[in-house]
């Protein structure tokens, strides 16, 4: 199936907001995005780019002042929240505007809860995302005493518990050690695995680059790219315009590409089986000798 | 260098002795939480320690103890010494700790109060007593080194929170102070930013001779700024060297749950594929062995037409 013909889940349409006060300032400006099934969608932009407001119009807690988003063809602003919550979890850039209960297992489960499920799926759920980010020596603790990172996971694993067709995902790996980060990102595969879809916010280029599938890119609020993500994470000139960079090994192949790299690849795998073609074919007594 | 009772001790001189801390228990009758054990590092003016370790290994909880949060706001049980200068961490007033050591804390939300972001930037200097011209000074410089003079007046609430985290950085840059500990300092920021803070933290280094200690799960930002590498796991110094010391122990590092620069990783990987001996760390140094490595091929140097 191609990608177009994958469900849609949900349709931004020309949606702009501005933050109360300052009438001379849009935060975000006539937005158009689509989100299908089995869709990993990264969403970059510099500091102040709109990331966030775009992001927090997704589960309706904001609701547009011109455009509308629409999730299965219905308007948020028609939506209750809690029917939201069941197609779309948000997991905010700061863990700590989510975590409130006394211990960890309580608010990964008031979500379920809140949804009106019975205490068994509740239980089931809860368990499940636990085990999923790796936390249960933890279950049992207040949030609060956690560190940063750990605090960050317990609140995703509160989202992943409302088990929603996309996961909005704000800066998920900001903090994360590299196990921790590892496991978000097998979370982030299943998901889409699975059917569902993921909107990525990520200033970590190698993340975005060895994970989405495509990439929109915001600059002062306006979306100026949208589009595979080989296409837009190999464009040097365009990213550095809008504050950001290429993937690291995207880089070192575009600095060795005068002496026959290919310059588009995107993850160190690629990277690696390039360079490993290239010095072969330099070096061809060694492949003789080989094994 | 000031001299301080019968030592003469640079105010930015950073000495941390056998530390240990733990946290009181968060219920009655629950045992309290070790967050460090046996730490030990020496800083002079002008040099940079990285803090590298998982999750919860006691990174923050350091950093709090430079500036004497730990254990005088906390409460706990300490051991060993955190001199900065000739003060200990655990007896000198917060206050006037300030006007040595400031902590950009790894939420920036926790570093401000919602108030404007001049304001915001404001009020450490207000607190250390320099004089309003200067003050005026010290917030146009700093906000402008990390890129947010245009938002003086807005609210600091108001932000993005990449935002925030510059202002909080140009909060503790405007404190002019010996010593500078970051906690994730770039965590929020756009790569532009993370750059810009990154040549920020150089100059300071090299012009004001500032004692830098820096945490980040960015190993790039280690490999470039540091000078010397603590690895933190439960609450123990598990390793200490120079980055490229440190991160020449990958397979060690994965167990912890940690990675070297993403192209250590590379060189890694090749040399298990190619049989080389690539080291790079960084990328000026791995475009010059990469391709030094292509150029040195038999046919490169015995073709007689190039
Ligand atoms: N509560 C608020 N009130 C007023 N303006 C705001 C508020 N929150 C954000 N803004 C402004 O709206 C714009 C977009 O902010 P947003 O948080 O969406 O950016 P972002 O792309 O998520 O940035 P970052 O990468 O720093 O997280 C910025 O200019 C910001 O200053
Ligand atoms: N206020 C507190 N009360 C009790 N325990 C705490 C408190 N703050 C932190 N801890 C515990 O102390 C240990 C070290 O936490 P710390 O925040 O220093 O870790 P960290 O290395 O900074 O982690 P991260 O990478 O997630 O930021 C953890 O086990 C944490 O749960
Ligand atoms: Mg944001
Ligand atoms: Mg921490």
């Amino acid at each position: 199936m191609t990608p177009e013909h994958r469900e849609l889940i949900i349709q931004v349409r020309s949606v702009s907001y501005r933050y109360g006060g300052d009438v001379d300032r849009q935060a975000i400006s006539e937005v158009d995005l689509e989100i299908r099934r089995g869709e990993l969608i990264a969403l970059l932009g510099h500091n102040g780019s709109g990331k966030s407001t775009f992001a927090r119009h997704l589960n309706g807690l904001l609701k547009p002042y011109a455009g509308q988003v629409l999730i299965h063809g219905l308007d948020t602003r028609e939506l209750p929240v809690h029917r939201l919550a069941r197609h779309v979890g948000y997991a905010f850039q700061n863990p700590d505007d989510q975590l409130f209960a006394a211990t960890v297992a309580e608010d990964i489960g008031f979500g379920p809860r809140n949804l009106g499920h019975d205490a068994a799926e509740i239980e089931r759920r809860v368990g499940m995302s636990i085990e999923r980010l790796g936390l249960s020596d933890i279950a049992g603790h207040h949030p609060f005493l956690l560190s940063r990172s750990t605090r960050r996971l317990v609140a995703l694993a509160g989202v992943l518990a409302l088990a929603p067709e996309v996961l909005v995902l704000d800066e998920p790996t900001v903090d994360l050690d590299a196990w921790a980060a590892d496991r978000v990102l097998t979370v982030l595969r299943q998901q889409v695995a699975d059917g569902g879809a993921v909107l990525l916010i990520s200033h970590d280029m190698g993340l975005v680059a060895a994970t989405a599938d495509r990439v929109v890119i915001l600059r002062g609020g306006h979306v100026v790219a949208n589009g595979p993500t080989r296409a837009v994470m190999t464009d040097l000139s365009f990213l550095t315009g809008n504050s950001l960079a290429l993937p690291p090994v995207t880089e070192l192949a575009q600095a060795l590409a005068p002496h026959g790299m290919r310059p588009d690849v995107l993850d160190p795998q690629e990277f690696c089986d390039a360079y490993a073609a290239l010095w072969h074919a330099r070096h061809p007594r060694r492949v003789m000798s080989g094994p | 260098m000031r001299r301080e009772g019968q030592t003469t001790i640079a105010p930015g001189t950073v000495i941390v002795r056998d530390l240990a801390f733990r946290y009181p228990p968060w219920r009655p009758g629950l045992a309290p939480v070790q967050a460090l054990d046996g730490i030990s590092f020496h800083a002079e003016p002008g040099h940079t320690i990285g803090i590298y370790g998982t999750g919860g290994s006691g990174k923050s909880t350091l950093c709090l103890a430079l500036n004497g949060i730990v254990p005088q706001a906390t409460g706990g049980t300490i051991r060993g010494e955190v001199m900065i200068g000739a003060w200990s961490t655990r007896t000198h007033p917060i206050a006037e700790l300030a006007s040595r050591v400031a902590l950009v804390l790894q939420d920036p939300d926790a570093s401000l109060i919602g108030r404007s972001v001049e304001d915001e930037v404001a009020f450490g200097p207000e607190n250390l007593g320099v004089p309003p011209v200067e003050i005026e000074q010290r917030i146009e410089t700093a906000l402008d080194r990390v890129g947010v003079a245009a938002y003086r007046s807005r609210r600091s609430s108001q932000l993005s929170g990449g935002e925030k985290q510059r202002v909080a950085i140009a909060a503790a840059l405007a404190m002019q102070p010996a010593v500078l500990v970051l906690d994730e300092p770039t965590a929020a920021l756009d790569p532009q930013g993370s750059a810009a803070v990154a040549g920020v933290l150089r100059t300071l280094v090299t012009e004001k001779r500032t004692t830098i200690i820096l945490v980040t799960q960015d190993p790039d930002l280690l490999a470039a700024l540091t000078e010397e590498l603590l690895i933190l796991d439960a609450g123990r110094v598990v390793r200490r060297g120079t980055p490229r010391e440190v991160f020449a122990h990958g397979a060690e590092l994965r167990r912890l749950g940690l990675t070297p620069p993403p192209l250590a990783n590379v060189a890694e990987q090749l040399n298990a594929m190619l049989e080389t001996n690539f080291t790079f760390l960084d990328h000026p140094t791995a475009v010059q062995s990469l391709t030094d490595a292509l150029r040195k091929s038999p046919l490169a140097l015995g073709d007689p037409t190039s």
